[in-house]
Parts: structure tokens; C-alpha cells; sequence
């Protein structure tokens, strides 16, 4: 286990923002849409936390929570919270080229959309997918036997 | 695009992937000068199911994401789960479920160098290879009743208890496994022929590999030292003693080193375990149905790299959100690029290298333009053909 004391430099790093400790290893920030780019970059140049694990999308009913997941060390995750109606968030495609991924996969799941990213083209949905159907959202529905499931044209 | 690129689709019915997925190769002449991918052809909306079954329906689902790792997604989900309940999973259960993982590992990693060794041509190493993973899988069969998906892990620790007589016996095996993986490692370090065909293929460098955040093996070859099992210790890792093994090759070969001493080093582990192996219970008596509001990630390192698995609760049986990231999609993109470069004749061992599941490789359908002979689609084992002769007639190799 490392000697260096997180949650003291995290809460510096990040001051004004949340900083939460859940267990040994994970590590809670929440930071604003416009931060995220510098709260990146502090845990690149100030923690040496880099990899991107993930990006979890979640649907709050009132709003988006992002979580961007990064491992090191220990895994420091930020929680983003974005508008419901403004489904936007600044994308990490030059800051970790991991993300892009992740970004799509948002994108097709929960349309969440990634200000900045290269390549928008449908990664999980089928081409034909109708528009506008998010299926991670909690207000699309399973479809119950008897019910037509959603489908392309084709 | 110039005059004189071609673009090959491969793909998407060929599930060289865990999932069936698309890639365009912009070619050449015989080099790629560019890769895109597409993925998502065998989405089958497991998110958003879990959202609607209990902790322990979803355990059963989530095994079945994939037919080689099942039990690092169960493992995973089960320990986000035991996190938010804040159970304490007794020793033995956690021995139990370390050992699955490594034998799983071993199967894995066997399986995958057989198919290497398939697609550049060299079918002795994968009879000789597919045989000896049989006594991998006799022993998982042994322990868990089952060859695949094994159903070991519960909330709270593992189903089935393990008997001194099977204890015995998987030491036992474990001496064969050992001598045949001696030779292995001599085939797969110093073959010329194999050697040629793998050495320099399918590059990529270590700044590449961070910055695509590349995980496992794939990652370990091209020198990163990472290993969720050091970094993020899980279940009964700290009490075994084990290296991470990295190479500094960044190609195909870099692979194969890493994932044949990756075998040996899983190897002295099950012997720790099992010599090891502390008495007591195998999984908590009384789990609640009900798990409290909360949110945990956890992080596994499955035989292709880092899984990680997030689970929100909501105070009631069923989950809120349960997000899976399996590692190949992780390494996805980054395997995409590290084919540039190569020929065509590599592309079946540089897709390959990732480790990607070869279910149902026959099926692959891949087009190729020939501006003589019009539109003409071949299958992957013709692709792979393909590759052997390419190489034979080129390069003299021959096995």
C-alpha cells in the first residue's frame, strides 16, 4: 500500500470540489463540465494517473452522471453531472485517446454527446437503429413478450 | 483514399472477436496503410437486462458475456456487490475463487497460443497445445462440475467446496503441465520459422499503447507494467507470491513471451493455493436480498487484461445500473492500429494477438476488389491460407 496520504493531496489538488474516500483504493472527485479537461490533467501531472479505465454512463432521472475512471496507483473517478436537456460534454480525445471508445459508446447508448470528438459513427447500435432511441435511458423500456421490440427498417 | 489504395472489409460475420466486429483495411499493394473498426454485432442489451433481475439472476447472466472468462465477469461483479453489502468473503472462498481464476487463466492462455500457432501455419505446437489445455479443463470440470461457465461464485464467496482427493489430483497434474510447458516456451522463444513469422509483426510502441490505454498482455508486451492483480489486489493475490511479466519487444513475439511465462507464473500460483489452502467456510451463511443504496467499481485482470465492472444499487433486489467493460474493448483501438504496417498475409495472427475469441472463425467473410476479377468474397481460413503460402513463396518459411 502506498505511503502517500490521497485524500489530503486530492482535497488540495481539487480544492472547492467534493473529494469522497469509499475503501482503500477508490477515490471520488466531483468536478463541473468545464473542469474536466484541468482535473485530467492535474491527475496526469500531479498523481501520474493516466489510464482511462472506463467511462460509466448513468441515467439519474433528473440528470446524466458521468463517472471517467482512472487507475493508477489507486482509481481516482470523476464524477461529471451533465444537463438532461443538454445532453453535452467535452470530450477527452486529445487528452487520452482511450476515451474515444468510450465516447461512442455513450453517445449510442445514451446520446450523450462528446463536444470534440473525431469520429461520431454508430459503435453498438445497428446502422439502421431508429433515431433518437437511447436504450440505457430509464424511460425506454424493455419490451415485454407480445410487445414489438424496437427495429431498423430493415 | 489514392488511386492505388484498396479498401478490404473483413468482416462483421466472423467472430474472431468476443463479439463479431467489422474492420476496413485500407491497402497497398501488400502493405495497410489504414484500419477502422466497428463493433457492437452481437449486443445483446446485458445492461440494461441486469436492470430488471435480482443480484443473483444477474450473476448468472453476466457469466454467459463470454464462454473463455466467464468466471472474471462473475468474479468482478460478485466483488462490487460484496463491496456495497460490505460482506467479509471467509479465506477458503476466496482461495477457491482465486484458484478458478487461474486455471481459467491457463486454459485461456493455452487456447490463445494454439490459435496463434494455427494461424501462421504451424498445426503441430496447436494439436500439441490444444491437447495438453484438455487437462486444464478436466480439472475445471472437476472443480466446478463444469468445462465452461463454471457457476463457481456466489455473493459472499463460492459454491462448491473442494475435496482433499481433488486437491491432490490437480497437484498432481500439475507436474505434466509443467514439463509440456518447458517445450512451449523453447517453441515460442526459438523456432526460426515461428519466429519469423512473428517477430516485428503487428508493432506498437509503449507511448502508443499508454495513451490508447491498452490493458494486459497486450499491454505487458509493449513494456507497461501494469497488473490489476500487484496494483488492485483482489481476492487471495496477496498472499501469493508472483512477478508480472512484461516484454520490451512491442510486437507479436512480445506477446507470445508474455503470455507463456504468464502460464508459468499461473502455474506456481495454483500450487501455492493449494498447498496453502485454508480450512474453514467457503462463502458467508446469510447473504441479504436486499442490498443497500450504494455505488462500487471493481477491477479484475482477466487472462486478456483489466475487466471492470460497476454496479449501482438502490436499496432494492434488483441493481440500478450495472456497466461492464470487458479488456478487449479496451484494446480494440489500439490493436486496430498496431496492424498499419504490416501485410495482408499478417493480418490473421496480428488480430489474433489481442486474443480475441475464434469461436466460429470459418464464418469470416472477407471481400477483396480485384479490379481483374471483379468483386470476390473469401473466408477467413482462406485468409489465412492466404498467409501461409504468401510467406512460403516469399519469405521460405515452411513448416
Amino acid at each position: 500500500m502506498s505511503q502517500r496520504d490521497y485524500l489530503k493531496d486530492l482535497g488540495q489538488a481539487f480544492a472547492g470540489t467534493e473529494v469522497k474516500q469509499s475503501s482503500d483504493r477508490r477515490f471520488w472527485v466531483t468536478v463541473s463540465t468545464d473542469d474536466l479537461h484541468t482535473a485530467v490533467q492535474i491527475l496526469k501531472d500531479r498523481f501520474s494517473i493516466f489510464h482511462l479505465s472506463t467511462i460509466v454512463g448513468e441515467d439519474m432521472r433528473d440528470s446524466f452522471l458521468l463517472s471517467y475512471v482512472f487507475s493508477g496507483e489507486v482509481v481516482v473517478t470523476l464524477t461529471v453531472k451533465i444537463n438532461r436537456e443538454k445532453p453535452e460534454v467535452p470530450s477527452l480525445a486529445g487528452l487520452a485517446q482511450g476515451s474515444l471508445v468510450y465516447e461512442r459508446e455513450l453517445h449510442d447508448l445514451f446520446g450523450i454527446i462528446p463536444v470534440g470528438h473525431p469520429d461520431l459513427r454508430r459503435q453498438i447500435l445497428p446502422e439502421d437503429w431508429p433515431e433518437g432511441l437511447f436504450p440505457l435511458r430509464k424511460d425506454v423500456q424493455v419490451p415485454r413478450a407480445g410487445q414489438e421490440a424496437p427495429k431498423g427498417e430493415n | 483514399m489514392g488511386e492505388k489504395t484498396i479498401r478490404i472489409p473483413i468482416g462483421p460475420q466472423h467472430p474472431f472477436l468476443k463479439e463479431p466486429a467489422k474492420f476496413d483495411f485500407d491497402i497497398s499493394g501488400e502493405e495497410i496503410i489504414g484500419a477502422r473498426m466497428r463493433i457492437g454485432y452481437n449486443h445483446r442489451g446485458m445492461e440494461k437486462a441486469c436492470e430488471e433481475r435480482n443480484y443473483y439472476q444477474c450473476l448468472y447472466l453476466l457469466e454467459r458475456i463470454c464462454g473463455i472468462c466467464s468466471h472474471s465477469h462473475t468474479t468482478c461483479y460478485v466483488q462490487a456487490v460484496e463491496d456495497i453489502l460490505k460482506l467479509e468473503v471467509p479465506k477458503r472462498g476466496l482461495y477457491l475463487r482465486t484458484l478458478v481464476c487461474e486455471l481459467e487463466r491457463l486454459h485461456s492462455h493455452f487456447l490463445w497460443l494454439g490459435v496463434a500457432a494455427h494461424e501462421v501455419g504451424f498445426d503441430t505446437l496447436f494439436m500439441y497445445v490444444w491437447r495438453d489445455r484438455e487437462v486444464v479443463m478436466e480439472i475445471l470440470e472437476e472443480i466446478s462440475g463444469n468445462r465452461v461457465n463454471y457457476a463457481i461464485n456466489t455473493i459472499g464467496g463460492v459454491r462448491r467446496d473442494l475435496t482433499e482427493e481433488q486437491r491432490k489430483k490437480i497437484l498432481g497434474s500439475l507436474d505434466l503441465l509443467k514439463k509440456r510447458l518447458d517445450y512451449y516456451t523453447h517453441i515460442g522463444t526459438h523456432e526460426p520459422s515461428f519466429l519469423a513469422r512473428i517477430q516485428g509483426v503487428g508493432k506498437m510502441s509503449k507511448e502508443r499503447a499508454i495513451q490508447m490505454c491498452a490493458v494486459g498482455p497486450f499491454a505487458r508486451a509493449s513494456g507497461l507494467d501494469v497488473d490489476v492483480r500487484r496494483d488492485d489486489q483482489y481476492a487471495a493475490y496477496g498472499d501469493l507470491d508472483f512477478k508480472v511479466i512484461t516484454s520490451d519487444q512491442c510486437d507479436v513475439l512480445g506477446r507470445v513471451i508474455v503470455r507463456v511465462l504468464e502460464i508459468a507464473e499461473s502455474l506456481k500460483m495454483i500450487q501455492q493455493l493449494l498447498t496453502k489452502l485454508p480450512e474453514g467456510d467457503i462463502a458467508v451463511k446469510k447473504v441479504p436480498r436486499r442490498v443497500p443504496a450504494g455505488f462500487s467499481i471493481s477491477r479484475y485482470e482477466a487472462p486478456r487484461g483489466e475487466d471492470v465492472h460497476y454496479v449501482r444499487s438502490n436499496g432494492t433486489e434488483k441493481p440500478e445500473r450495472v456497466k461492464v467493460r470487458a479488456p478487449t474493448m479496451a484494446n480494440l483501438e489500439a490493436a486496430t492500429e498496431s496492424i498499419v504496417g504490416s501485410f495482408i498475409a499478417d493480418i490473421p495472427i496480428a488480430i489474433a494477438s489481442i486474443d480475441p475469441c475464434f469461436s466460429c472463425t470459418d464464418r469470416t467473410a472477407v471481400v477483396l476488389n480485384d479490379k481483374k476479377k471483379g468483386m470476390r468474397i473469401t473466408t477467413w481460413e482462406e485468409l489465412r491460407r492466404y498467409g501461409v503460402d504468401w510467406y512460403r513463396k516469399n519469405k521460405g518459411i515452411h513448416f
